[in-house]
């Protein structure tokens, strides 16, 4: 064991000191992250916060304390029932008495943030910290699967776009050239009007279709140099394919580039999907922060709570996702690694 | 329920806006309709009256305002409540008002138009030969009439006003031949070139069998049958008398906006009617009734279709007039403003509903039932309304002379506040109906109700899943225009949660008919025609001839007995809900009971826009005019 340890440890390239390589590696994947946090102290804070989301997300069964979408209803200690005769609620209401003189029952809307309800209430009595935490798992599953779609797809077309150029690199700079045409918004809004009622699915589909240009874009330019490089002519000389060359020789050399657009994605994901939610047109009959924005805004002067607090979670993701990847960019990116 | 002159089932609401304003429709209603004077205690006195002589004489106030002897000028009253009469106008004349109404038209042809932002608009500018003095409580008074009398309930004869003129460029007198035309057209439903064209209270019209002038200002009208809710029916909101020449002349245009196609005999002159720009009104300087109306004019400003807008407007004194989806928001604003607003507590007469289409998959009777036990409707109220509104049955609680009283009601399945009970038996009527059996169930919500409360579609899927202990449940959105009113006829609409009818008369009778005889004009349910259904014809067709509003009562409510033990065969009546509205102190709007004592006033609950140039004004001289930004049409 010690003996593969230490052959290990000579395989290791020169710039990592002989007295880390003699390290575990659990060890040295700790002091990596030491050394990554006190470089990086704006993407440690930011992986932080990713983490904090992500397992919000993850958990948010166990953490959310309640249903999302119960509403508190309590018994008015208030409430004297109308003699018979005594009138309409409307004559009750005009004759002074307050909506809450009247109601047997009533809902616990627009509370402060108190001992029950962490974050305070919405305007139906719902769980605002419930409701956070549940649309935590909702914004890392569409910007996570957003951004998966678009790197994926626009890998595939990058690859082949960049690696044989000519005709077939021209067909798919033109169509991402009509994607990138359109402000991003605009289409996103076409396309959900055009499916009137989107499910989350579509709603993902959109974000991901529409970050698929810029991703081809980027992987096209990566692989455009690497194509040029002396290891793919001496692979191609040895008679590979170019379907392995692509696969063994160029996608392994644009894997960084690959990592930084899905984690920066990511974020820019989350935010698109909250302007769509809430400009109303985002997934119908689930929670998202964006909705909560919104229906908040109507009286933020009055109950700030719900908007304050979903607005304080998007912005906690997307700069966590933000921040992540730039740390990753400059660690993955050899030009950025030293500085 | 449905109504089927005006007939919300086919309604049109073109587009999310329209009721976008939505609990602003509560504040457009309350703007719109409002004018007072009354109380509840004198009215039911000169209820009872009212109700066994359905042909009083007007009160001094209302024979003053429209010039008739009152000695020679019957009215009816619709409501068994009803006796109080309206003050006569005291306001300041001149001022231009800057309210919104929902101003989504889709007609300028008030015989064929759908939607009741046309209908409400026609009501400034045209007449109708009677009118309500006091929609809430049903007392008519003539309008393009001089008088009216009705010998039996199937004859009625119309002595019409010499002094009205059609207003420019047409300029001629308003004859009998108008009445004549106006009634013939919608009754034979064609147009010009011979097509059908789609008149929506054709039903009605056809039920007048004859028809004679013998002057030009007299029209006698013979009915196939008595009619008690005939005279209820043309002092409505959807019967005002369009130009014959005017009309004609843009028939095949009539879904083009312009101010040429909307010419009446009114209060207002329409300057303005163009798509996508405010709504303009002057004052008419030939109308028939003297001192009316008191503003120079009025511009309706286009929808604000965002809340946060709306409010800003309304502080800076663009608009007169606002009410919040957020009823504590209005308050707070009212409470801030101390002595410069008033406010108005109005009953919508958007009547809240869950359709349940019995063609499809609730065939079964306890299914239906289940549902009606299983919505909770004080939650609703609390949820969407913060408890301002009343549950309503099948005659909502507006018709409060019809409809049964609050302590009977608490009785009915549905209704009871022990919801452990109805809970249980909820869920026992769902199993025993084959519920589980059913699959995904959709309730459907339109886009107009998720302006106002867009997270609606989860509250209501988790409430008929966790009170019925299924998971069957989903909802989803829907739009009246696309997926309910073209369906209805064909019985494929889907479930819904939203706003249904506009209460539109103290009297449901006419409502009833249409929605629960085998042949109602907006008998989409096919009640009395499936399958273990009771026959409700032969007692609607006896309620609806009865001219005594006291048999009326007793008729009508042998009828709901019937209906709310089917669970009201799916057209579920959940509770109709008030509007808070703020007005600045200098806007004197059309108000059915003044504030005092701290206390908010009241506006009108039935429809009352035919009165606001009688009623509303500005006051120049109060302290919250100033600031006020100048208007001008």
């Amino acid at each position: 064991m010690a003996m593969a340890r230490s052959e290990a440890a000579a395989a290791l390239p020169e710039v990592i000191p002989a007295s880390a390589r003699d390290r575990p590696a659990g060890r040295r994947a700790l002091v990596r992250t030491a050394r990554f946090m006190r470089k990086r102290k704006l993407g440690a804070f930011g992986v932080v916060l990713v983490i904090v989301v992500l397992v919000a997300a993850i958990l948010s069964p166990l953490l959310q304390r309640y249903d999302d979408n119960r509403q508190f209803l309590a018994r008015n200690p208030n409430y004297q029932a109308a003699p018979s005769g005594g009138g309409s609620v409307l004559a009750q209401l005009q004759a002074g008495k307050t909506a809450n003189d009247v109601s047997e029952f009533v809902t616990e809307r627009f509370q402060s943030p108190n001992g029950t309800h962490w974050l305070g209430t919405d305007a139906f009595g719902r769980d605002i910290y419930a409701r956070i935490i549940v649309g935590a798992r909702l914004a890392a599953l569409i910007g996570i699967f957003a951004s998966l779609i678009a790197v994926t797809t626009g890998t595939v077309c990058g690859v082949v776009s960049g690696y044989f150029g000519g005709l077939i690199d021209l067909f798919f700079q033109r169509v991402v050239d009509g994607v990138q045409a359109f402000p991003a918004l605009v289409l996103l809004l076409l396309i959900v009007q055009v499916f009137k009622t989107p499910p989350l699915w579509l709603t993902i589909a959109a974000l991901g279709f529409l970050g698929w240009a810029t991703s081809v874009r980027v992987v096209r330019s990566a692989v455009l140099s690497i194509r040029q490089q002396p290891f793919i002519e001496a692979a191609r000389s040895c008679g590979a394919t170019d379907i392995r060359l692509m696969l063994a020789h160029v996608l392994p050399n644009v894997v960084a580039v690959i990592l930084i657009l899905f984690s920066i994605g990511i974020g820019a994901y989350i935010l698109a999907e909250a302007a769509l939610s809430f400009l109303g047109l985002g997934p119908q009959g689930v929670t998202t922060w964006g909705k909560m924005v919104e229906a908040g805004r109507n009286g933020l002067d009055l109950h700030p709570w719900e908007s304050l607090f979903s607005g304080a979670a998007i912005t906690v993701a997307v700069l966590g996702f933000n921040l992540a990847g730039d740390a990753l960019r400059d660690e993955l990116d050899p030009r950025l690694r030293g500085r | 329920m449905s109504q089927g002159l005006s007939g919300y089932w086919s309604r049109p609401i073109r587009r999310r806006r329209l009721i976008a304003a939505g609990a602003s429709s509560a504040a457009a209603a309350a703007l719109l309709a409002a004018c007072g004077g009354s109380n509840n205690n004198t009215a039911k006195v000169a209820t009872k009256a009212a109700a066994t002589a359905p042909a009083t004489a007007p009160s001094a106030a209302t024979a003053a305002s429209s010039g008739t002897t009152a000695a020679a000028s019957p009215t009816q009253a619709a409501s068994p409540t009803a006796g109080a009469a309206l003050p006569p106008p005291t306001g300041q004349k001149g001022g231009i008002l800057r309210a919104q109404i929902p101003n989504v038209f889709d007609s300028t042809d008030v015989h064929r138009a759908l939607g009741d932002p046309t209908l409400w608009t026609s009501n400034y500018l045209y007449n109708k030969l009677v009118m309500y003095a006091n929609p809430d409580e049903g007392t008519l008074e003539p309008d393009l009439s001089e008088k009216f009398e009705a010998p039996d309930a199937a004859t009625y004869i119309f002595s019409l006003r010499k002094n009205v003129k059609w207003q420019p460029p047409v300029s001629r007198p308003f004859t009998s031949a108008d009445v004549r035309w106006h009634i013939e057209r919608q009754a034979n439903g064609k147009l010009l070139d011979g097509s059908d064209g789609g008149f929506t209270r054709q039903v009605f019209y056809k039920t007048i069998t004859n028809i004679e002038t013998p002057d030009d200002f007299t029209v006698k009208l013979t009915l196939a049958a008595p009619n008690g809710t005939f005279l209820d029916r043309l002092a409505a909101y959807f019967s005002t008398l369009p130009n014959k020449e005017t009309t004609e002349k843009f028939e095949a245009t009539h879904r083009t906006l312009t101010e040429e196609a909307m010419v009446g005999t009114g209060p207002f002159i329409c300057v303005q009617l163009r798509a996508g720009q405010e709504v303009k009104f002057k004052r008419n300087p030939d109308y028939f009734k003297p001192n009316e109306p008191l503003l120079d004019g009025w511009v309706a400003p286009l929808i604000f279709e965002d809340p946060v807008a709306y409010r800003a407007a309304y502080l800076q004194k663009q608009v007169e007039g606002w009410g919040s989806p957020d009823p504590s928001q209005t308050k707070a604003v009212i409470d801030q403003n101390k002595g410069a607003m008033t406010e108005v507590l109005t009953g919508v007469g958007n009547t809240v509903a869950l359709i349940i289409n019995r063609n499809t998959q609730f065939k079964d009777v306890r299914l239906v039932k289940a549902m009606n036990q299983a919505v909770d409707r004080q939650k609703l109220i609390q949820t969407f309304h913060q408890g301002l509104g009343q549950n309503s049955g099948i005659v909502t609680w507006l018709q409060e002379g019809f409809a049964i009283p609050p302590e009977e009601l608490g009785k009915l399945p549905g209704y009871r506040s022990d919801r452990n009970q109805e809970l249980k038996e909820a869920r026992d009527l769902w199993t025993a109906g084959g519920g589980p059996a059913l699959g995904d169930v959709d309730i459907t919500v339109p886009v107009t109700w998720l302006a106002n409360w867009p997270d609606t579609p989860q509250i209501i899927a988790k409430m008929f899943n966790d009170n019925l202990g299924v998971s069957q449940f989903k909802s989803s959105q829907s739009d009246y225009n696309k997926d309910i009113i073209p369906n209805l006829g064909n019985g494929k609409f889907p479930h819904w949660f939203g706003w249904i009818s506009q209460v539109n008369s103290p009297d449901p009778r006419s409502d009833l008919r249409n929605s629960f005889h085998t042949k109602g004009s907006t008998n989409y349910n096919k009640v009395g025609l499936l399958p273990g259904d009771p026959n409700l014809d032969d007692q609607i067709d006896k309620a609806t001839t009865l001219v005594d509003l006291k048999q009326a009562v007793v008729a009508v409510r042998a009828i709901q007995d019937v209906i709310m033990a089917n669970a009201m065969f799916g057209n579920i009546t959940l509770y109709n809900y008030i509007s808070r509205t703020a007005y600045w102190n200098y806007y004197h709007p059309l108000l059915k009971a003044q504030a005092a004592a701290g206390n908010p006033a009241a506006g009108f609950n039935i429809f009352a826009g035919h009165l606001l140039a009688r009623y509303n004004w500005i006051d120049t001289r109060d302290p919250s005019y100033q600031g006020r930004p100048p208007a001008s049409l």
